[in-house]
């Protein structure tokens, strides 16, 4: 099966609530409660789809946030290939 | 899932899937938005203008300049605010003044907060200093967006309205350098129309097209700033209806992206309000809901054109002004909402117009909007 590795939309922006949170996106403003809040709280840097999607409920909201473009993906493998070469990059600099 | 929750128009006002984010307002089946901190802050960091215009609302401009409080801030104080504003976890920032472009602190400010914080900052200006080089500076500071006034295609009546001799060719030139460093998706013309102009609004939106302009809105008339000129200038009922009716062909028949700002009473339009009448708002009345000001001195208030002083942000806790202040609570409660507009279906999106305006004008925060006047 193939593996992807989740991320947050670089433009982005994510505000704590104690309903949760609200998040701005291209496609406006959104409240969220505080099961979403922890979810996309929990994605620092990039993160496995299938750490992140471990139930029905936690798969859902994965889904509904890629749908938004709150989160997007990208599959694994080109994952590793992109941050090889940007290593690469980095050295030659 | 709580992740469907699309904050739009009506959202402030309504009962939320999550009901922690929302509070009962004094009228029976409104809520309001429950936030821990504003979402915008607009912040007027001059008070100074090279414009004079009829309309202006600022509603510090006749005050006393030699006041220490009315004095305007240091860079430093400025770059606080800024700071302040990031503690707050806001998503943007709206500079206005006067004119911000004559503050020569803009830059810094614009930034700190877009740079440094990622706060996504717009002006409000007239355009008459956009010239290419400050056009590529703003650029290069991170300004987001910018919405540019102008009131007229036609040069005499623009120049009038502004005051300001050359003021249609500055603001002209200034629009044409800002369509050349920003996408025409990022800079929005602004009008407002009074009674000199209201039958021009469709003519100065074409003549903006022709420049490359595609989003253009006007801004309802606000009973603030210099209220001896209202009765001479401001729209009446009838007026509004045909900026109305202009606006609706410049959508339709100049493809451009339009709406009517400045929170007017629905009913004052002589039609049923429907969903074109509805996407054609520009805004419904956030102030203390999701927005606040910040005054040339550091001085809150819950919109532009309301003069009750919350506190200082300098001097101040914004979050504990944000979440005690007996105004914004009356505010959020709708407790200024005229007793006609109760049972309105309508009420959750137009509050009965400006509230500001209805209390410059009466004197009396649940007053009647000034566009109903002669009902």
């Amino acid at each position: 099966m193939t593996e992807y590795v989740l991320f947050k939309h670089p433009e982005l922006k994510i505000r704590r609530e104690n309903f949760g949170g609200i998040i701005k996106t291209a496609r406006g403003l959104f409240l969220i409660d505080k099961k979403v809040y922890l979810l996309l709280n929990s994605i620092d840097n990039k993160k496995r789809y299938s750490e992140l999607a471990k139930d029905k409920e936690s798969k859902m909201i994965i889904d509904e946030l890629l749908k938004l473009k709150v989160i997007l993906k990208i599959k694994e493998k080109n994952a590793e290939r992109i941050r090889d070469s940007n290593q690469k990059k980095a050295k030659s600099l | 899932m709580g992740i469907k929750e699309r904050y739009n128009l009506k959202q402030i006002y309504e009962k939320p899937l999550i009901s922690e984010a929302s509070m009962k307002t004094r009228i029976e089946g409104i809520h309001c938005l429950k936030i821990s901190s504003p979402l915008y802050i607009q912040y007027e960091i001059t008070k100074d203008c090279n414009y004079r215009c009829v309309f202006c609302y600022n509603v510090w401009k006749n005050k006393k300049k030699d006041s220490i409080k009315e004095r305007e801030l240091t860079l430093k104080q400025q770059l606080k605010i800024i700071d302040k504003l990031a503690e707050m976890n806001v998503f943007g920032l709206i500079l206005s003044g006067g004119e911000p472009l004559v503050s020569k602190n803009l830059f810094k400010i614009i930034e700190k907060a877009s740079k440094r914080y990622k706060i996504e900052v717009s002006i409000i200006t007239n355009g008459a200093l956009l010239t290419e080089e400050v056009c590529k500076k703003l650029k290069e500071c991170g300004l987001s967006d910018m919405q540019i006034s102008f009131h007229s295609f036609k040069e005499k009546d623009n120049d009038d309205i502004t005051g300001t001799r050359n003021s249609f060719r500055r603001t002209t030139l200034g629009i044409r350098n800002a369509l050349k460093y920003f996408s025409p998706e990022k800079i929005n013309i602004n009008m407002v129309p009074i009674k000199k102009t209201y039958d021009d609004v469709y003519s100065t939106a074409k003549f903006l097209k022709n420049l490359g302009v595609i989003n253009f809105t006007v801004s309802s008339y606000v009973y603030t700033g210099n209220k001896k000129l209202d009765e001479e200038i401001a729209p009446n009922k009838k007026e509004f209806q045909e900026i109305y009716d202009q606006i609706v062909k410049v959508k339709n028949e100049l493809l451009m992206r339009t709406f009517i700002g400045g929170c007017y009473p629905l009913c004052s339009l002589n039609k049923r309000i429907d969903d074109e009448v509805i996407s054609l708002i520009g805004n419904i009345c956030d102030a203390g809901v999701t927005q606040l000001v910040i005054g040339p001195n550091g001085d809150l208030r819950p919109c532009v054109a309301y003069d009750h002083i919350l506190g200082n942000i300098l001097e101040d806790d914004p979050l504990k002004i944000w979440k005690n202040s007996k105004i914004l609570t009356k505010i959020r409660r709708m407790e200024n909402i005229p007793s006609l507009c109760e049972g309105c279906k309508h009420l959750i999106i137009c509050r009965g117009g400006c509230r500001a305006s209805a209390y410059n004008k009466y004197k009396k925060f649940d007053s009647i909007h000034p566009l109903l006047e002669n009902d």
